[in-house]
């Protein structure tokens, strides 16, 4: 945590000058806001991170959701999909369905999606990164058939394979061809899905795998700048596509410091894009981002007090003017959400929205003493790690040899002795533990969930078409090997039922596969 | 109860299938290198066997697994069974992760499993997993025990790892009961006779040696596969340093290097931590070349950390010292004195992607330059290898100098 006094006033802010260091919201550099009217013209988009078991089980948990009052969708799929595997995978196939949902081909997108209208004002997101281009993929071939047209689209694909390699450690290929992948689709997107945002530029994972606020935004930002450079290299202009990326951080335990960063991050991407690359449009210098509240913070031991954690949370992410939000639940501990447990959590953004008078207003902590001091002080730091990475020759390179990996390892444990020394202070478990366990109710997943999706996989081969299916992947395959776009041949294989193992198998071939290295 | 000398806590920690939430893990990881303990920890997406095989031949004595996917039951399944059946009885399991307190229950009746440390409950913070370890007593004379009554009932160590490696760490922690055992091993062979268990081989103890980033572990790599192409049964011992302050260490990484052997049933691999022990191995390495011997192993190659030109320990401990050296060394190196003294063989790897011939040139003029070879009767030879390749990489031709007999017959001399 960023060093704190007891008190700020107006020698904390001597060189303060409000057009250069805040700006009204809706102008450059966007500390307040990137919109002048913030909340009141349009609310957060409350979006609940959602799937588990088979597609027909999420399906009815978005219903749920959207009836009482979500107004965006995301998705969350299961371990193999994440990895690029089939339900019928040898090694892996046990984990079908168990911490999302299970998506195998374009038929279970049909189902997960069944009577929900794709046009806008819906959008949803796919938290999915390494295979993301397949999901997609999937995603346009079903709205294709529903007969929305992608112009219209709006969504998001988390896409965001650099945090992989650092923090969420979910991977396929090696660092440069996923690069690649992720070029293509923003390339598809500016042309045919403009709507779209092809990008969730991430450090929630890279907080809660142990990063300080200060890292979580520096290494964030600085993944920002490695994508904006591969798709300048790619022969995309700046302003083409950079309207189109988003943001995602952690809401965590430090009201004022979680607040601060969301103000600096603001502030930094604006200076970035405007100054680093030269784009013009106002648009591109605008950092839009979704918050999750942050999960590791919720505990196991007195579950309905991670309500109140939850609403803390919410709050510092909506005082920092976040586009989404994601409320975590109070089982997070235990298990994936009940429906009593999330509809807890969406009432909880409801009620800080409808209730609370906070979104009545813009910006309203801009100017305190306290606040503007730390928003300088977070930019300032974070600002050390991007030159840093900089001078490694950027973050591929500084992923290789290492370093943001080791900064996170040595926060985690800084963080692990904090909490074993009494230092760190969690009610309820190492300061007023209770003795009594009640119990909650927790959401069990169908055992049968593997065999049932395996039997539905085996319908699909059977009914599909296996030659095409065999011409498509080798499109794919030949696309791989040159620097042609890979969305159209994806496209192709995936209309014809290609599953997302045999898609990504036939990728692997070209890119090969990733092993991490210790440190 | 056995004096322990310089007894270290070896421990693998893995996680399993899918799961990659390793924060925790690394967290416990880098703790426990803090608090003196040797770590294995081969990182993500490993099969539970491959952990299970590796805990197997680095005679650990814990094996911690960490799952937060709620598949613990099955993985532990998996590894348990695993090690159980290749007579690995004294790896004792911990688990770690999301797990409820009826399935502690369980995995402790069930599987045996020694501790459940369930985040973010009290047991799982630091302070109380070094407690855990604190309070646990060493039993090295039983450990040797139990190898002593099964290896009357089951088969040789040749075919049992998880006894060799077991009597290795026992060796390394100077429990004298594994001293005795060792020299016990030949006269325990003739009277449980079954000649063809036991074959009578001597081995042929090799050292590799060198500065940093030669590719050393490339080249172990290739040597297993030149042996095995000629049906010996191959060990290895990898030599890592230990931290000098925490005494602790983070072993197993130049594993992944020979990651292709690990199933492979005449091919043991045992990391080994310096232990303070200066010179570039380890004070067990001896004793752990000697119970390779007795199992009947016919190579045991030795990888040394080499860094420095002290590190001349290896050239005591080993038949036949390989220098390993690349282009951009600097010819300078060659002429002084220490570790360049000390080879039998010079080997200059990377000799694919760098020009070697410069480099040949001058070690071949030091040679030409000196009277006595150190160790050697006869000139060292020098070697070109290209040790990331599987093919045409040079270590054919080496192996064939090696196994070559200064008397020119076939025989078994070896030196």
């Amino acid at each position: 945590m960023v060093e704190k006094k007891i008190i700020y006033g107006p020698d904390d802010l001597k060189d303060f000058d409000y057009a250069k260091n805040l700006g009204n919201a809706g102008e450059y550099p966007f500390t307040r806001g990137i919109h002048p009217e913030m909340y009141l013209k349009r609310l957060w988009t409350m979006r609940q991170f959602s799937g588990f078991g088979s597609a027909e089980e999420t399906n009815k948990r978005f219903k749920y959701l959207l009836s009482h009052g979500e107004t965006g969708l995301s998705t969350a799929f299961d371990m193999p999909t994440l990895f690029g595997r089939d339900s019928d995978d040898k090694d892996y196939g046990k984990e079908t369905g168990l911490c999302g949902v299970a998506i195998d081909t374009l038929a279970d997108m049909e189902i997960l999606f069944d009577g929900i209208d794709l046009n806008p004002p819906l959008s949803t997101s796919m938290t999915i990164n390494a295979p993301a281009i397949v999901l997609f993929a999937m995603y346009l071939a079903l709205a294709e058939k529903k007969g929305v047209d992608w112009k219209k689209l709006r969504g998001t694909i988390q896409n965001d394979i650099l945090k992989e390699y650092i923090a969420q450690k979910e991977w396929i290929f090696p660092p440069e061809p996923s690069v690649r992948l992720i070029t293509d689709v923003f390339a598809f997107c500016a042309e045919r899905v403009p709507e779209w945002y092809p990008i969730s530029v991430s450090g929630y994972h890279i907080r809660e795998a142990g990063a300080t606020a200060v890292q979580e935004l520096a290494l964030t930002l600085r993944d920002g700048i490695e994508y904006v450079e591969a798709a300048m290299k790619a022969g995309l202009k700046v302003d083409d596509f950079a309207p189109r990326l988003s943001f995602f951080f952690c809401a965590a335990n430090d009201f004022f410091e979680e607040i601060a960063k969301f103000r600096a991050a603001r502030r930094m991407w604006a200076k970035i894009i405007k100054e680093r690359f030269g784009a013009k449009n106002p648009k591109s210098l605008q950092l839009r981002f979704h918050t999750q509240t942050s999960g590791v913070t919720l505990q196991a031991a007195e579950p309905e007090n991670n309500t109140v954690r939850v609403a803390l949370q919410a709050l510092a992410a909506v005082l920092g003017g976040t586009q989404s939000l994601h409320t975590n639940s109070r089982d997070e501990a235990l298990c994936l959400p009940t429906e009593e447990a999330v509809k807890i959590a969406l009432r909880t953004q409801q009620i800080i929205a409808y209730e609370s008078g906070v979104a009545d207003i813009v910006d309203p902590l801009g100017g305190s003493y306290y606040l503007e001091s730390l928003t300088n002080k977070i930019e300032e730091e974070a600002e050390k790690y991007v030159k840093e990475i900089d001078g490694m020759g950027g973050m591929v390179q500084a992923i290789k040899k290492g370093f943001p990996q080791r900064e996170i390892r040595r926060s985690a444990l800084k963080d692990a002795k904090a909490l074993s020394a009494g230092e760190k202070i969690v009610v309820g478990v190492n300061k007023f533990p209770a003795a009594e366990k009640p119990k909650i109710p927790v959401l069990k997943i169908d055992p049968e969930i593997q065999a049932k999706q395996v039997e539905r996989l085996e319908k699909v081969k059977r009914k599909r078409d296996g030659e095409k299916v065999k011409q498509s992947l080798e499109s794919v395959v030949r696309a791989a090997k040159t620097d042609e776009n890979l969305m159209p041949p994806i496209l192709e294989a995936v209309r014809n039922y290609a599953t997302i193992g045999e898609i990504c198998e036939a990728l692997k071939t070209v890119f090969g596969d990733y092993r991490e290295e210790v440190f | 109860m056995s004096e322990e000398i310089n007894g270290r806590t070896r421990i693998l920690l893995a996680k399993a299938g899918l799961d990659g939430h390793d924060r925790g893990i690394n967290v416990l990881k880098d703790f426990l290198i803090e608090q003196g303990m040797e770590v294995f920890y081969p990182g993500l997406y490993l099969k539970a066997e491959e952990t299970a095989e590796m805990a197997i031949q680095e005679g650990v004595d814990y094996l911690g697994l960490s799952v937060h996917s709620g598949a613990h039951l099955e993985y532990i399944k998996d590894v348990s069974g695993y090690l159980i059946g290749r007579g690995a009885l004294n790896i004792k399991l911990l688990v770690g992760g999301v797990i409820s307190e009826e399935d502690e229950k369980i995995l402790k009746s069930d599987y045996k499993v020694a501790e459940v440390f369930s985040s973010g409950t009290p047991k799982a913070r630091l302070d109380e997993v070094k407690k855990f370890f604190d309070s646990r007593e060493s039993n090295g004379a039983e450990n040797v025990q139990f190898i002593g009554l099964n290896l009357t009932l089951l088969s040789s160590l040749l075919y049992w790892k998880a006894g060799l490696a077991l009597l290795i760490s026992e060796l390394s922690n100077g429990t004298s009961e594994a001293r005795e055992l060792v020299d016990g091993l030949p006269e325990m062979k003739k009277i449980i006779a079954a000649a063809p268990i036991y074959p009578e081989r001597k081995i042929l103890a090799l050292g590799v040696t060198g500065p940093l980033g030669v590719g050393k572990s490339s080249l172990t790599d290739k040597l297993i596969v030149e042996f095995r192409k000629r049906n010996q049964f191959v060990g290895v011992i990898a030599v890592d340093p230990s931290d000098p302050v925490s005494g602790g260490a983070l072993l197993g990484r130049d594993r992944t290097q020979m990651r292709r052997h690990i199933y492979d049933a005449s091919v043991h691999i045992y990391s080994m931590a310096s232990r303070g022990c200066h010179g570039g191995v380890a004070e067990a390495v001896p004793a752990a070349i000697q119970a390779m011997a007795a199992a009947g192993y016919d190579v045991v190659i030795v990888e040394t950390i080499g860094v420095g030109q002290d590190q001349v320990g290896i050239k005591d401990v080993v038949d036949k010292t390989l220098l390993v050296l690349t282009p951009d060394v600097g010819e300078d190196q060659v002429n002084k004195s220490g570790l360049t003294q000390i080879a039998d063989a010079y080997i200059i790897n990377k000799s694919d992607l760098l020009d070697a011939n410069s480099l040949e040139k001058a070690i071949n003029k030091m040679l030409d330059e000196k009277i006595l070879y150190a160790g050697a009767k006869t000139r060292p030879p020098v070697f070109k290898t290209a040790a990331n390749r599987d093919e045409n990489n040079g270590v054919p031709e080496l192996v064939d100098s090696l196994l070559e007999c200064p008397c020119g017959n076939d025989c078994s001399c070896k030196k």
